[in-house]
């Protein structure tokens, strides 16, 4: 039989452990603390599908069974959900659009422009005020 | 919100600075040849955002002024399908339509506004002392406030910078 860790086996109280429930009552002791680890990761689990889409959508990254036959919580390996969470999401929002517009201007008239010298631009130089 | 508010009003007396609103500034489009001492020449008017660098302003480094027309967003979904329908709203909202800038609206007394589209690729420059003293002209004027200031800056010179290839690196499928 594999040894299930419980939180007996732990140092740190934030670290936590994968549950799984034995199923049987031969020669294990169900304690107080397997229950309440139970009853943890469902909490957890309630408040992942509160959280914003973006964290919801890293929950199929897991795989989560808890029936009684053979309970397990782990990653999944690999990163194709993510991959395709990506994939789904990004093409839309970084898409760019050439689209033209031509607006009219606001009112338009024709005048008379009285022309009254024509002479070669010169420039205009603005030294830098560091030197 | 109220901390980072986009728009004040700023007296006509103000020195100009980048996203001040002048409306109604008219460009004098030149005819194609001038021939003659007298020649006729088409005024356009448009409602604009400056674009010229605050700093420029304020020191007189720049002899004109650069500006581009602003729409309100309902009169520019009225002359294109695309923007009319909510993905295109959604593209100019991200930045995503190169060319076009979307503000916010404006819920000041007296100077509501919708949305506004600045379009960059109609840019003008208009004489520094003309657009001062059409600024001057005005009693109160809109004024588009920091970071939103800097972020329409920014979209303005990612759309002057963009670089078409003539061959692209195929995507990846």
């Amino acid at each position: 039989m594999l040894y299930e860790i419980t939180s007996r086996d732990v140092t740190t109280k934030d670290y936590l452990i994968p549950y799984a429930f034995t199923g049987s009552s031969m020669g294990e002791e169900t304690d107080i603390s397997e229950i309440l680890e139970r009853l943890l990761f469902a909490l957890i689990r309630q408040e992942l599908f509160r959280q914003p889409f973006f964290y919801r959508s890293l929950l199929p990254s897991f795989e989560i069974d808890l029936s009684s036959v053979h309970p397990h919580f782990e990653p999944i390996t690999g990163t194709s959900l993510i991959e395709e969470f990506y994939e789904e999401i990004l093409p839309e929002e970084t898409l760019e659009y050439d689209i033209i517009v031509r607006m009219p201007p606001r009112k338009r008239y024709t005048i008379e422009l009285e022309v009254k010298n024509i002479k070669k631009a010169e420039p205009r130089i603005v030294e830098p005020e560091w030197i | 919100m109220e901390k980072y508010p986009w728009y004040a009003i700023v007296n006509g007396k103000e020195p100009l600075l980048q996203g001040d609103f002048i409306n109604s500034c008219p460009v004098v489009i030149p005819p194609a040849t001038i021939e003659s001492a007298k020649v006729p020449a088409e005024v356009i008017e448009y409602d604009v955002a400056i674009l010229s660098q605050s700093c420029d302003l304020e020191q007189r480094k720049i002899d004109l002024v650069l500006v581009c027309p602003v729409w309100s967003l309902s009169e520019f979904e009225n002359r294109s399908t695309f923007f009319k329908g909510k993905s295109g709203k959604e593209a100019l909202r991200l930045g995503n339509v190169p060319g076009y800038h979307l503000l916010n609206k404006c819920e000041i007394n007296g100077f509501e506004r919708d949305y506004l589209v600045v379009d960059f690729r109609s840019v003008y420059s208009v004489p520094f002392d003309f657009i001062l003293a059409l600024a001057r002209k005005r009693e109160r004027g809109l004024r588009l406030l920091p970071p939103y200031r800097e972020h329409l800056s920014q979209a303005f010179a990612r759309f002057f910078m963009r670089v078409g290839l003539p061959v692209d690196i195929p995507p990846f499928r």
